[in-house]
């Protein structure tokens, strides 16, 4: 938090709520069976449907109720058994029909809950489904001051978007971004949402306002709106903190209105004040039934979910005792995660594996560009190298040194591989016992200091072991052997 | 009155539609009419009665499988389209400018 916005806060507690709008990756669209894709030859994904032409009618995708309930579920909602669709009636040409099929009083799911990372929760109000509009290019506009048209493209026109909107609980700028993340990791966990923001496949409204420390009734708020990435979440949010702060402690009134983000400026703008509104309108949809979701129908969803990333935190934490930043690491990274859990599963040693999976492994596959299930280091082979590492066999060091590339790449087992470079350590104790006692003979009064009690000198011996055997003797070999002598 | 003339207007405005000036009354006492006559509806107790959303005998909206169409009817189809909308510019349609 910057000292400014922490100077605010003292005075002023920020009280904000959020918007999201999360593209759903099914195949087709929410009510046609056009594409449903980012990018594509303009118009290339219409047909009479989403370009709202008479006398057709819309017909709802079940994977788009499905994901749509599944992400409701994840976010921990009730699905409500009845809900159903409304018109949302708007000018603008990327929108054909004249309206947006939306929810509006009977959304699919309400009453949720967030648990974010640092500890604090935001409640869902409500999630619900809706179609997207098309997108408009501003053509001319720099080339011909004056006389731009605008081209309307609708490939994306009827694309199924679910809308989740928070509670007004979130109080900083960071929380608020914190959210966003997580609720992108769940939708991606959940395989509902692709969370690609710079393609716009998650888009962020923001509503907040500020009341003085210590009171309860909410100040008069603004929406931001266009605001489509983590940094300008955070951004926006501080930006304008600040300029309703500075309002209110001219003895101002903040007016309610909806505001842009202006990205490159780094500031909002007027975009719409309440006079202007939108009426929208709203009525049932004629077109469509209600829906109904069976309670077999939430059941069955819900077996589906996968472990989320607040429930894997706990686990690479608590029962695999990962530091924060690891398991930050395997909870982001979807692959290298699962890398990771399949791993673990053949190995008792979550510690070394996470060790060698973000060390090593992750080092060489990111230099050459390669993903955790494409070389020859399946989780299996890995776990062979783990293993002849505990077994003393080849040390820690020596294979992350050694054993790269070819452990990517060749086709010798492990152990083959550390026979052929030389890297095998000596294991069996009667072939160096005798030249650790001639160690000890030769540094008398060191080994008497040994063996009064100084275990500092232990390290010593190790390390003049190591030096005569060429670092092939394992150093857990050596201690056991001078541990013998001393008793002796 | 069940409407006034600046609702009207407003009405107007957000169906984009132009009403003349010297047109208002007279659209303002029809619609008025019009209005009073479904208030009527209003009289009758319906306080026991769920909304009836819609009048199908269906009760819930079919779904359809998530898979994609035909994709040689919808290049047909968007040649025709194109072809009959009032303006386009490649594959796009060319529209006024809009914003500032
Ligand atoms: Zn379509």
């Amino acid at each position: 938090m910057n000292s400014v916005i922490e100077e605010i806060t003292k005075k002023y507690e920020p009280v904000i709520g959020l918007e999201v709008h999360a593209q759903l990756k099914t195949n087709t669209k929410l009510f046609c069976s056009c594409k449903n894709e980012f990018g594509g030859e303009p118009n290339a994904n219409t047909c009479p449907i989403c370009l709202g032409l008479p006398g057709v009618l819309p017909v709802l995708n079940k994977t788009a109720l499905d994901y749509a309930i599944k992400a409701s579920l994840a976010l921990n909602c009730t699905v409500n058994p009845k809900s159903k669709f409304d018109r949302k009636q708007y000018f603008y040409p990327d929108l054909p029909k004249g309206y947006q099929i939306s929810q509006y009083d009977q959304p699919l799911a309400s009453n949720g809950f967030v648990d974010l990372p640092d500890g604090s929760k935001v409640r869902i109000n409500r999630l619900h489904m809706e179609e997207d509009a098309g997108k408009l290019v501003h053509a001319g506009a720099e080339r011909l001051h004056g006389s731009a048209y605008s081209l309307v493209d609708l490939n994306r026109a009827g694309t199924p978007l679910t809308e989740i909107v928070t509670e007004p609980d979130i109080r900083t700028a960071e929380q608020a971004r914190l959210y966003v993340q997580e609720l992108r990791l769940i939708l991606i966990y959940c395989g509902v949402c692709d969370g690609n923001l710079e393609e716009g496949s998650m888009r962020c409204d923001v509503n907040i306002s500020l009341r003085p420390q210590g009171t309860e009734k909410f100040g008069t708020r603004a929406e931001i709106k266009n605001v489509n990435s983590f940094r300008s979440i955070q951004r926006a949010i501080e930006y304008e903190i600040e300029r309703q702060a500075e309002i209110l402690d001219e003895g101002g009134e903040v007016v309610q209105e909806t505001r842009l983000w202006e990205e490159n400026r780094g500031c909002t703008i007027t975009m719409r004040t309440k006079e202007e509104a939108n009426d929208y309108r709203y009525f049932p949809e004629p077109d469509l039934l209600p829906i109904n979701i069976s309670s077999e129908k939430i059941q069955n969803i819900q077996e589906e979910l996968p472990l989320l990333p607040s429930k894997k935190r706990e686990i690479y934490s608590q029962e695999y005792k990962l530091n924060e930043e690891e398991s930050f690491i395997f909870v982001e990274d979807l692959e290298r995660g699962s890398y990771f859990d399949e791993c673990i599963k053949l190995s008792n040693n979550p510690k070394k594996v996470a060790a060698w999976v973000n060390g090593p492994v992750a080092a060489y596959l990111k230099e050459q560009r390669l993903s955790y299930f494409d070389t020859k280091l399946s989780p299996e082979r890995l776990s062979e190298v783990l293993k002849l590492i505990d077994d003393g066999i080849v040390s820690d060091s020596s294979a992350k040194k050694d054993l790269i590339p070819d452990i990517f790449t060749s086709d010798l087992s492990p152990i083959e591989l550390c026979d052929k470079k030389g890297l095998k350590q000596i294991t069996d104790e009667s072939a160096i016992s005798g030249e650790v006692e001639a160690i000890v003979n030769q540094f008398p009064d060191q080994f008497s200091e040994l063996k009064s009690g100084k275990d500092k000198m232990k390290s010593f011996f190790v390390g003049q072991a190591m030096k005569r055997f060429k670092g092939k003797a394992s150093p857990a070999l050596i201690n056991k052997i001078l541990d013998k002598l001393i008793t002796k | 009155m069940s409407i006034s003339k600046d609702e009207l207007v407003d009405v107007a405005n957000l169906a984009r539609l132009g009403l003349p000036e010297d047109s208002l009354d007279k659209y303002t006492s029809e619609l008025d009419s019009i209005l009073n006559y479904v208030q009527r509806l209003s009289g009758v107790d319906t306080s026991n009665v769920d909304p009836l959303i819609h009048s199908e005998s269906e009760d819930y909206t079919p779904l359809r499988l998530d898979e994609q169409n035909n994709l040689n009817e919808v290049q047909a189809f968007r040649d025709d389209f194109l072809d009959n909308a009032p303006q386009t510019e490649g594959h796009f349609f060319k529209v006024p400018k809009i914003g500032d």
